[in-house]
C-alpha cells in the first residue's frame, strides 16, 4: 500500500509533480530558517556556558609568597578600538592551574595569543602592537578560553617577583569553572523560543495549506479509490505517504540550503564577535527534528484534516454551510493582551521583558483562534459597503466561511506580531523574510492549482 | 455472439428496501431479483430512486429497512470492510463520469482494484494489459485518462470493472455524457464481454436505448419497483431478424 | 423529422443529376437504396421518366443502335437540377405516426374510467421489446440492418419519450376530459 501510495504522489503527471516540488520548496525555506535558529541558539547556548575564566576572583597577594597557586593581573587593553583581553601570570609552584586554552602556562618571557590577535601581531608592525607584550609568542590560545573567532586575548608570562610588583595582582588558587551570571541569557532565551515559534506558526501553515490546497481534488481521487475497493485505512495510508513524500524533499532541501548558508550565519553574532562555526550547529538532535520530525508532522496534518471528511465512495458531499464562530473566540486573544500588559508593567531591571512573553505567546495563539470571528466581523463590515458585484460575492464568500478564509492568512499572524518584538537585526530579517516567504507561497500555490487542473469535466 | 440467458437462480436480491437521506424517502420498499447471468435493466425519471436502488444493492448504502442478498448471504448487514472487500472482488463499477482517477493512465486506472486487492504489481499490470487490447484501446494505455475522449474513458472504466473478474457489473448512465456512436460502442462491449465471462449486469438508465441491451426491463417510480417490462432480445435467426427489423422499421411509420 | 414516404420522382431525378442512366439501371439503385425490400415496378420507373421529360426535368438521350426502345439514356436539365436543390434543401414536414392511436386510446380510457396509465405501460413495454429485438440484430447483422434499425430504434425511442410525458399529464388530461 505504501507503494501504491509512492507510485499515485510521484506519477501523477508533470502537473501534480510541479505542486509536490513547489510545497517542498515552502517546507525547504521554513526547515533551513528552523535550523538557523537552532543553530544560533545552540551556539549562543554554547558561549553562554563557557567556563568563565575571567571570572576567577583571587584573594590579596600576602608578603609572603605561598608554594602554589599563581599570580594574576588580567586588564584590557585595546587597540583601534578593539578590546585586548589580557592576563599577566606568574606561576608560583609546580601544578599551578592553567587557565582554559592552553595546555600549560606560559613561562616567562612568553606568551600565548588567540588566533585573531597571533593573526593581528603578524599584520601590524610590532611598535603598535607587538612590544606592548614581552617576550616571544609561543602558542595559540583554543576555543574554551574565547567567546568567538574575533577575541583578542593574550596570556603573558613572568616571574612572581616581577608581578608582585605591579598594582591589582591577585593571588589565585583555583581557576572559574562556573559559567558567567546570567543577566541577558534569559532574555535572549525568550527571543529565541519567539523567534522559533515565529517560524514554527507559518511552516506548519504552509504545510497544512499545501495539503489543503489539493484537498479538492484528493477528495475526488480518495472517492475513486474508495469506490473500487480501498479502506479508509489504506486511504489514510495513501495520504500520509503523499505529505511525507513532500515533506522529507523539503526538509533535505532546507537543510542543504542551511549547510550552505551557515558560514554567512556565523557572521550574524549576537554577542559582538562572530561564533565559531563548530558551535554553530543545530546538533544531531536538530536535523534529526527536521529530518524526521517535519515528514511525521505533515503526516500528521494530512491525517487530521481526513479525519473531518468522511470520504465515501461516490465523492464530494453536498457542501453544507459551516457554523459561524462564535465570540467566544475572542477570549484567548484578550486573555494574552491583557496578561501581556500586565506583564510589560511588571518588567524591572532584573527582569527584562521576561515576564511580558507568556502574555505574547498567549496573543499569538489568540490571534490565531479569533481570527475566524474577525474575519467574520470584516467580511460583514465589508459587506456593508461593498459596491460592485465582485465586492458583494467576496464579502458574501468570507462571511460564509470566514475558517477557510482565514486559513491562509493564519501563519502570517502570529509572525507579525512576533516582527516587532524582536529587536535584533538578523531576526526581523528572517522574519521578514518568512513572512514574505509564506505570502508569496500562499498566494502562488492556489493560482497554480488553478493552472494546473487537469482538464476533466464535471457536472454537478 | 450470444449466450442464451439462463437463469441459474437469483444471484442479488433487494427485498423491501427502504432508504431516506436526510429529509428525503429515496426508496419506499423496492424489491427487484436479478439472476445469475442476467442483463438487468432499471429505468425511472430523474428522482425515482434508481440510482439508489443500485447503490444499495451494491453494499454502498446500507438501507434503512429492508434486506439485501447476494449469492446467498446477507450484504446489508455485512460491515463495512466486507463490503469494500466485494468492491475489488467481486463487483465492478461503471458510473456516468467513469469514477477514474484522473491523473493516473488509463493502465494505472485499470490495475488500481487489482493493486488495492494486494495482487502483485506484475500481475496487475499484465492483467490491465490484456483489458485494453480486448477494449481496443491498445495503444492508449499510457495516456492519462484526464487526457483522453469520452468514448475511451468510459471504455477504460468498462475495463476496470471487468478487470476484476467480477460477479456484477454495476452501471449507473454508463452512456449518459457520451455522444450516440460512443454510448453504442460502450454498451456492445460492456454487455458482450460481461456476457462472455459470465457476469450480470445491472444497469440504471433513464435512456431507452440503453435499456434495450438488457434481457430484462424494469421500471422504478416513486421509490418502488412498479413494473417489470419484461424479457425480450432472445436471439433469433438472421433472416427472422432482418424479417422483424424491417417490420419494426414499417410499422414506426 | 423525415417524411415517411419516399418521392419516387424526386429520388429518380437525384440519381439522375448523379450521371445520366438508363431507365433499367436507375430502377435498380433505387430498390438498392431506396426500395427497403421492395421493388419498383418496370411500368412506374418508365412513367415517372415520362412525367418527368414531359416537364422538362430530363431530356432523353438518342437511341442507340441495336438496342430496344427502351434503352434511351435520361440526363438531367438545369429545371430538374433546380428542383433537386429545392427539394433537398427543404424542411420535411414532422408526421405524427402512432401518437394520433394512442392519444385516442389514452382520451376513450379516461372518458371511460379505465386504466389509461396500465395501456401506457403495455404500449411501453412492447416499444421495449421492440427495441431489445432491433439492439440483439445490430449486434450480429450487416451493416444496412445496422442502420435501419437505428432509424427505427430513435423513433422508438421518440414514441417513449412522447409516452412518459403523457403519463406525467394524464391528470390534466383526465381534467380537461373530464370538463368535455
Amino acid at each position: 500500500m505504501i507503494r501504491l501510495g509512492l507510485q499515485l504522489t510521484l506519477h501523477s503527471g508533470r502537473e501534480a509533480f510541479v505542486r509536490l516540488l513547489v510545497t517542498a520548496a515552502a517546507v525547504a525555506v521554513g526547515v533551513a530558517l528552523l535550523l538557523g535558529v537552532l543553530a544560533e541558539f545552540h551556539a549562543f547556548q554554547a558561549n553562554a556556558s563557557q567556563p568563565c575564566w575571567s571570572c576567577t576572583r583571587g584573594a590579596p597577594v600576602p608578603s609572603a609568597l605561598p608554594a602554589r597557586g599563581e599570580l594574576w593581573n588580567d586588564s584590557v587593553d585595546f587597540y583601534q578600538g578593539q578590546t585586548i583581553t589580557r592576563l599577566d601570570v606568574a606561576a608560583l609552584g609546580s601544578g599551578a592551574p592553567v587557565p582554559a586554552g592552553i595546555a600549560r602556562l606560559p613561562a616567562p618571557g612568553e606568551y600565548y595569543a588567540s588566533p585573531a590577535l597571533a593573526a593581528l601581531l603578524r599584520a601590524v608592525p610590532a611598535a603598535e602592537l607587538g612590544d606592548r607584550f614581552p617576550g616571544r609568542l609561543a602558542g595559540t590560545i583554543g576555543q574554551p578560553a574565547l567567546n568567538g573567532t574575533n577575541d583578542l586575548v593574550v596570556y603573558i608570562g613572568y616571574t612572581p617577583a616581577a608581578l608582585k610588583a605591579v598594582p591589582g595582582t591577585s593571588l589565585v588558587t583555583s581557576i572559574a569553572t562556573a559559567p558567567p551570571p546570567e543577566v541577558f541569557t534569559s532574555f535572549f532565551r525568550y527571543a529565541f523560543l519567539v523567534g522559533v515559534l515565529a517560524v514554527l506558526f507559518p511552516m506548519l501553515v504552509l504545510i497544512s495549506t499545501a495539503t489543503r490546497l489539493a484537498a479538492d481534488r484528493r477528495e475526488e481521487r480518495f472517492a475513486a479509490l474508495r469506490l473500487v475497493g480501498g479502506t479508509p485505512a489504506d486511504i489514510r495510508v495513501i495520504a500520509s505517504v503523499e505529505a511525507m513524500v513532500s515533506a522529507f524533499l523539503g526538509a533535505a532541501g532546507g537543510t542543504v540550503i542551511f549547510l550552505l548558508v551557515r558560514p554567512a550565519l556565523a557572521g550574524a553574532a549576537l554577542i559582538g564577535t562572530p561564533y565559531f562555526e563548530s558551535d554553530l550547529t543545530p546538533t544531531a538532535w536538530g536535523y534529526l527534528a527536521m529530518l524526521a520530525g517535519v515528514p511525521v508532522a505533515a503526516a500528521v496534518a494530512a491525517l487530521i484534516s481526513l479525519r473531518k471528511v468522511q470520504i465515501s465512495p461516490l465523492g464530494a458531499s453536498r457542501r453544507t454551510t459551516p457554523k459561524p464562530p462564535t465570540f467566544w473566540r475572542l477570549a484567548p486573544l484578550m486573555l494574552g493582551v491583557a496578561l501581556f500588559v500586565v506583564g510589560l508593567s511588571a518588567t524591572s531591571r532584573d527582569s527584562i521583558g521576561a515576564p511580558a512573553y507568556p502574555g505574547l505567546l498567549i496573543t499569538m495563539a489568540g490571534l490565531v483562534i479569533a481570527g475566524p470571528w474577525l474575519t467574520a466581523q470584516a467580511a460583514r463590515l465589508f459587506g456593508g459597503v461593498a459596491r460592485g458585484s465582485s465586492a458583494l460575492l467576496a464579502s458574501r464568500r468570507l462571511a460564509d466561511n470566514p475558517k477557510a478564509a482565514f486559513r491562509s492568512v493564519t501563519g502570517l499572524a502570529p509572525a507579525g506580531t512576533a516582527i516587532p518584538q524582536l529587536g535584533h537585526d538578523y531576526y526581523t530579517l528572517m522574519a521578514i523574510g518568512l513572512v514574505a516567504a509564506v505570502a508569496v507561497i500562499t498566494v502562488t500555490l492556489p493560482l497554480l492549482n488553478r493552472m494546473t487542473a487537469p482538464n476533466t469535466v464535471r457536472f454537478e | 455472439m450470444s449466450t442464451p440467458v439462463v437463469l441459474r437462480g437469483c444471484l442479488l436480491e433487494a427485498r423491501d428496501i427502504v432508504k431516506s437521506f436526510g429529509q428525503t424517502l429515496a426508496l419506499r420498499g423496492a424489491s427487484v431479483a436479478v439472476g445469475q447471468g442476467e442483463i438487468l435493466a432499471i429505468m425511472g425519471p430523474s428522482g425515482s430512486g434508481k440510482s439508489t436502488l443500485l447503490h444499495c444493492l451494491a453494499g454502498i448504502f446500507q438501507p434503512d429497512r429492508g434486506e439485501v442478498w447476494f449469492d446467498g448471504h446477507r450484504l446489508d448487514t455485512l460491515s463495512e470492510a466486507e463490503r469494500t472487500r466485494l468492491r475489488r472482488t467481486a463487483f465492478g463499477f461503471v458510473f456516468q463520469f467513469g469514477q477514474l482517477v484522473p491523473e493516473l493512465t488509463a493502465a494505472d486506472n485499470i490495475a488500481l482494484p487489482l493493486l488495492l486487492n494486494r495482487t502483485s504489481r506484475k500481475q496487475a499490470y499484465k492483467t490491465a494489459g490484456t483489458w485494453l487490447d480486448r477494449l481496443g484501446l491498445g495503444d492508449k494505455g499510457g495516456r492519462r485518462t484526464g487526457e483522453l475522449s469520452g468514448g475511451e474513458a468510459q471504455r477504460v472504466a468498462v475495463a476496470r470493472a471487468l478487470a476484476l473478474a467480477p460477479k456484477v457489473v454495476f452501471a449507473d448512465e454508463p452512456t449518459g455524457s457520451l455522444d450516440s456512436l460512443a454510448g453504442e460502442k460502450v454498451m456492445d462491449l460492456m454487455t458482450g464481454l460481461a456476457r462472455q465471462q459470465g457476469a450480470t449486469v445491472v444497469v440504471v438508465t433513464h435512456d431507452a436505448r440503453v435499456a434495450s441491451y438488457a434481457d430484462r426491463v424494469v421500471m422504478v417510480r416513486d421509490g418502488r419497483v412498479s413494473a417489470d417490462l419484461g424479457t425480450g432480445g432472445a436471439p433469433r435467426s438472421p433472416a427472422a431478424a432482418a424479417a422483424s427489423a424491417s417490420a419494426s422499421a414499417r410499422a414506426v411509420r | 423529422m423525415y417524411s415517411q414516404l419516399v418521392s419516387v420522382p424526386l429520388t429518380l431525378l437525384g440519381l439522375l443529376e448523379r450521371e445520366p442512366s438508363h431507365g433499367y439501371d436507375l430502377k435498380r439503385d433505387y430498390d438498392a437504396f431506396f426500395g427497403r425490400g421492395k421493388q419498383l415496378p418496370f411500368g412506374q420507373v418508365y412513367a415517372t421518366l415520362g412525367r418527368l421529360a414531359r416537364d422538362g426535368k430530363i431530356v432523353p438521350g438518342a437511341a442507340e443502335p441495336g438496342d430496344g426502345p427502351d434503352r434511351r439514356r435520361y440526363a438531367i436539365t438545369e429545371a430538374g437540377r433546380d428542383e433537386v436543390d429545392t427539394w433537398l434543401a427543404e424542411a420535411v414536414e414532422p408526421e405524427p405516426h402512432l401518437q394520433t392511436v394512442l392519444f385516442a386510446k389514452v382520451t376513450l380510457a379516461l372518458m371511460l374510467g379505465k386504466p389509461a396509465e396500465a395501456y401506457l405501460d403495455t404500449q411501453r413495454a412492447a416499444h421495449i421489446r421492440r427495441m431489445q429485438e432491433l439492439t440483439e440484430i445490430k449486434r450480429t447483422g450487416p451493416l444496412v440492418d445496422v442502420l435501419l434499425a437505428d432509424h427505427a430504434l430513435f423513433h422508438l425511442e421518440a414514441d417513449l419519450r412522447w409516452i412518459d410525458l403523457t403519463s406525467a399529464r394524464l391528470a390534466e388530461l383526465a381534467e380537461a376530459v373530464g370538463t368535455r
